[in-house]
């Protein structure tokens, strides 16, 4: 009850607080020093509910619906902790306390600079958003409150609580979510600098103020959607990192669109240009945060995509929509009533120039946004026009950025080859020939390597062409200004990330192998051996969850990994739970992905069709006659109770001139995925063999082609042993290590960059203020 | 010039991303034969493609001891139908033509389950 009282009195602090703050615009300090303290208690409140949902969790309060949907005793304290915001209202909550965390932290820089009213009304109407989210979406609300058209008793309290999904059971989710929040929530920070910048008339020095803000967020948000990356290829099993789900989509597209934010700041910080461009870019990378949470957390994109999307209800859907549509107007109002004062001054930029090179590769980065929004929206578009609601295939992602990614690698290259205002041909012709030269030597090495398709081989020139100008530039700024160095690191992070991206996309070795236990098995250049299983999480009754040691030998490799897959009642056991087991190595990774688990068959199996007669494998002198199946209706009930069906068999024996009938009954049980059958031995008569039904493919349409599966046995030979067999897809990567260390270079960068714009900014807040 | 170059750019670029995201984004229309193969060129634990099957209900969901209808498709296959989709608008009736789409589950027998449904 506390908490659901908390959030309402949460709304309306920061109903109240965006007030004050937008009073104190003309009315000045007294207003905004109450803000002030609004802001700090809302944000200590923010901070009390997300703790005391997490003592609720801790406590196993699973009377609250919240608590009882996604946590469960078994959990250890790490997910029992990241239980916290593994659910829709406790991931709101998450990204509320974020922003309002991150806020802060602005307050005091915006007041610093001049903008705090402005800046803290917009962020505020931000936070109304979000905490009205949360009234809609209450993470205290009580389960007899959630099912209460269930008739459920006010006061019940569940025994057990569902538990977390079991794909989340891993250390990546105590990391993943709160980074990728974190750089949702500073993605706010440019799209109200922007507002503020527009409100105040001053359309030039918001671009100073937010810029290490902007690079703040696109590095966190980076760093997070790489977190997601690794947690998919270490975890999921499918062998990749990225898989153009709209999930995923719905983090880059933001990423995408700061990444020519923080472009396009740089060219109007220079040249007093794009001043319209970076207010709209600001705009939209905030607004295409709002868009992607609303295609992922509407329950508009339906069945599309691998992620489950829960239905928030009608409310939280308006909501979502409202906040869009609220923050996308307002970005359009201020941009269309400032637009005359913005265009004074404007100038056109002259092709050699950097300003003009750094515009055509930001819109090179804004076309690849637009074309993933193209394609995550596709279900929704498609919806619209009345037809079935159907993803885009991945390769379609594929497809375009085939184009999009060489030609943003080739603009990268060409801006840093020539000057700011002006650059002489001769310069610039010098210049481009000698980073030509060397990346036709450096393609042509590739190609010697491997790299004979058109794609690799455009995208390696691309980023040669990319890696030789930024490491050039960096060489020589080293000893001069290493502070100035971020960027180059960046673009260096991102020419590695497509040489991971070419290597493993083309030069990937996949094997399918079914390991017998035991038995060593050569598979490509190496030899795996499948050694054993062993249960763990023993813990957890959901499930009976198998290690499986398979040990890489060959190459100088020689090593054990172990990949699991088990099934869980979670999901009903429809479909298996699949970790790899990886090798991980600088030159290539061995990932080893189970795809299934079985005995091995040591019955004779035949599948039979009426009136077909086939040779029993066992004693090739007897022929059978398949005449059909009995229906249950007929048979008597086995003694457990399960109902019966047989095959009915004619049996020839050349050896004795009688013929037979037999009954072979099997037992049947319905479980979720069908139907399944339990044989009853039966001796053919006159013989040591026996018969079973093991399977029945019946045919609706016409009974008389249903068929079924006999197998067979000699009982006067021990019965032979069943061994284990593990089928597993065995995948070589080489330099897969690229992509990591390609995004980490580029975060890396990213920080180089903050710490120089924030310095200097600290410098000249430090002037500013001994100037006053 | 650079303005000018980004406003034809997205004149043909948004067009032409929009059509081929229509070359990528329709949905296979099949029979059952056919979105069985499709599914299993799904691995373990991956759900199978979406696909479009046009059916003929042949029986209700209230008149079969499992509760799931069955159809035909246009080559008179007869499949079972899990449909978990919104209700259409008219109730479902035996003889009736609807577009269903979903994925194909294994087990005995497969069954086809549909989470939209085009009349």
């Amino acid at each position: 009850m506390i908490g659901q009282i908390a959030i309402h009195l949460l709304f309306g602090m920061s109903l109240m607080t965006t007030l004050l703050y937008f009073m104190s615009i003309k009315t000045g300090e007294s207003y905004a020093r109450v803000a002030r303290v609004l802001f700090g208690l809302l944000t200590i409140g923010l901070v009390g509910c997300a703790t005391g949902l997490i003592i609720l969790i801790l406590q196993h309060r699973f009377d609250y619906t919240y608590v009882q949907s996604y946590s469960s005793t078994e959990l250890p304290l790490h997910l029992l902790i990241a239980t916290m915001y593994s659910g829709q209202e406790g991931s709101f909550l998450l990204w509320t306390l974020l922003v309002a965390v991150i806020g802060v932290g602005l307050q005091p820089y915006a007041k610093r600079h001049g903008y705090e009213s402005q800046a803290m009304a917009f962020y505020g109407l931000i936070l109304c958003f979000l905490t009205l989210l949360l009234v809609a979406k209450n993470p205290f609300a009580y389960v007899w409150e959630t099912y209460a058209r269930d008739g459920i008793a006010e006061g019940f309290v569940p025994q057990i609580g569902r538990g977390l999904n079991p794909l989340l059971h891993n250390g990546w989710i105590t990391i993943h979510p709160p980074i990728l929040f974190s750089g949702f929530a500073a993605m706010s920070v440019s799209f109200v600098f922007a507002m503020a910048g527009l409100l105040k008339r001053d359309y030039h020095r918001w671009i100073d103020v937010a810029l290490p803000w902007t690079l703040f967020a696109t590095a966190v948000l980076g760093f997070g959607i790489m977190l997601g990356g690794f947690w998919a290829y270490e975890t999921l099993g499918w062998g990749g990192f990225w898989g153009w789900d709209p999930v995923e989509n719905s983090s880059l597209i933001p990423w995408l669109v700061s990444v020519a934010l923080v472009h396009t700041m740089l060219v109007q910080k220079r040249t007093r240009g794009l001043v319209k461009t970076n207010v709209i870019l600001a705009v939209a990378a905030f607004v295409m945060v709002l868009y992607s949470t609303f295609l992922t957390r509407s329950g508009i994109l339906g069945d599309t995509s691998v992620h489950s999307f829960v239905d928030p209800g009608k409310f939280a859907f308006w909501i979502l929509l409202l906040f869009m549509a609220t923050f996308t107007v307002l970005g359009i109002v201020l941009v269309v009533t400032r637009r005359a004062d913005m265009n004074i001054n404007r100038e056109e930029f002259s092709p050699r120039t950097r300003e003009f090179m750094l515009s055509i590769g930001a819109s090179i980065v804004m076309a690849s946004a637009v074309l993933v929004t193209i394609g995550t929206s596709w279900p929704v578009i498609m919806e619209v026009i009345g037809r079935p609601k159907v993803a885009v295939a991945i390769d379609f992602y594929n497809k375009v950025h085939i184009i999009l990614l060489p030609a943003m690698l080739l603009v990268n290259g060409l801006a840093l080859l020539v000057q700011w205002r002006s650059t002489t041909v001769q310069n610039f012709k010098r210049k481009l020939i000698r980073a030509s030269a060397v990346t036709a030597v450096a393609t042509a090495i590739s190609v010697a390597l491997g790299a004979h398709d058109a794609v690799s081989i455009l995208l390696a020139a691309g980023a040669w062409f990319s890696m030789i100008i930024n490491v050039q530039i960096a060489g020589t700024l080293y000893r001069r200004a290493p502070s100035m160095l971020g960027a180059y690191i960046s673009h260096a992070g991102i020419a590695l990330l497509v040489f991971g991206i070419i290597t493993t996309a083309n030069y990937s070795e996949t094997y399918h192998a079914q390991l017998v236990q035991g038995v060593p098995a050569k598979v490509g250049d190496y030899t795996l051996t499948f050694e054993g299983k062993e249960q763990v999480e023993r813990e957890f009754t959901d499930r009976e969850k198998f290690e499986y040691a398979i040990r890489i030998q060959g190459n100088g490799t020689d090593k054990t990994v172990k990949p699991v897959l088990y099934w869980s009642d979670f999901n009903k056991r429809q479909s298996a739970f699949l970790e790899p087991g990886i090798r991980w190595g600088l030159m290539n990774d061995l990932y080893v992905a189970p795809k299934a688990y079985d005995t091995e068959d040591v019955l004779y199996r035949t599948t039979v069709r009426r009136d077909t007669t086939y040779t029993v494998p066992l004693q090739k002198t007897i022929t059978l006659t398949f005449n059909g199946f009995t229906m249950p209706t007929t048979e008597t009930p086995a003694p457990d109770g399960r109902m019966r069906m047989s095959a009915l068999l004619g049996v020839t024996n050349s050896g004795s001139t009688a013929d037979s009938l037999l009954r072979v009954p099997t037992r049947l049980t319905q479980g979720p995925s069908g139907m399944t059958f339990e044989q009853e031995w039966t001796r053919i008569p006159g013989t040591t063999i026996e018969v079973g039904l093991v399977d029945i493919a019946r045919n609706n349409a016409d009974p008389t082609k249903s068929t079924g599966d006999l197998v067979f046995r000699d009982t006067s030979k021990p019965a032979p042993v069943a061994r284990d067999i593990f089928t597993v897809e065995f995948a070589v990567k080489p330099l897969i290590s690229l992509v990591w260390t390609g995004v980490i270079t580029m975060v890396m960068g990213f920080v180089f960059s903050i710490l120089r714009y924030g310095r200097r900014k600290q410098a000249s807040a430090v002037a500013s203020d001994e100037i006053l | 010039m650079l303005r000018r170059i980004v406003i034809i750019a997205a004149i043909i670029g948004i067009p032409l991303g929009l059509w081929v995201a229509s070359q990528y984004g329709q949905l296979q229309d099949v029979t059952f034969s056919r979105a069985l193969e499709v599914a299993a060129t799904a691995s373990e634990g991956e759900q199978a493609p979406k696909v479009l099957i046009v059916t003929t209900i042949t029986s209700l969901a209230q008149h079969q001891p499992d509760g799931l209808m069955r159809g035909t498709d246009r080559e008179g296959t007869t499949f079972v139908i899990d449909y978990t989709g919104t209700p259409p608008e008219q109730p479902m009736a035996v003889g009736d033509r609807y577009s269903f789409v979903g994925h194909v589950h294994g087990g005995t027998p497969p069954r086809f389950h549909a989470t939209q449904v085009y009349e």
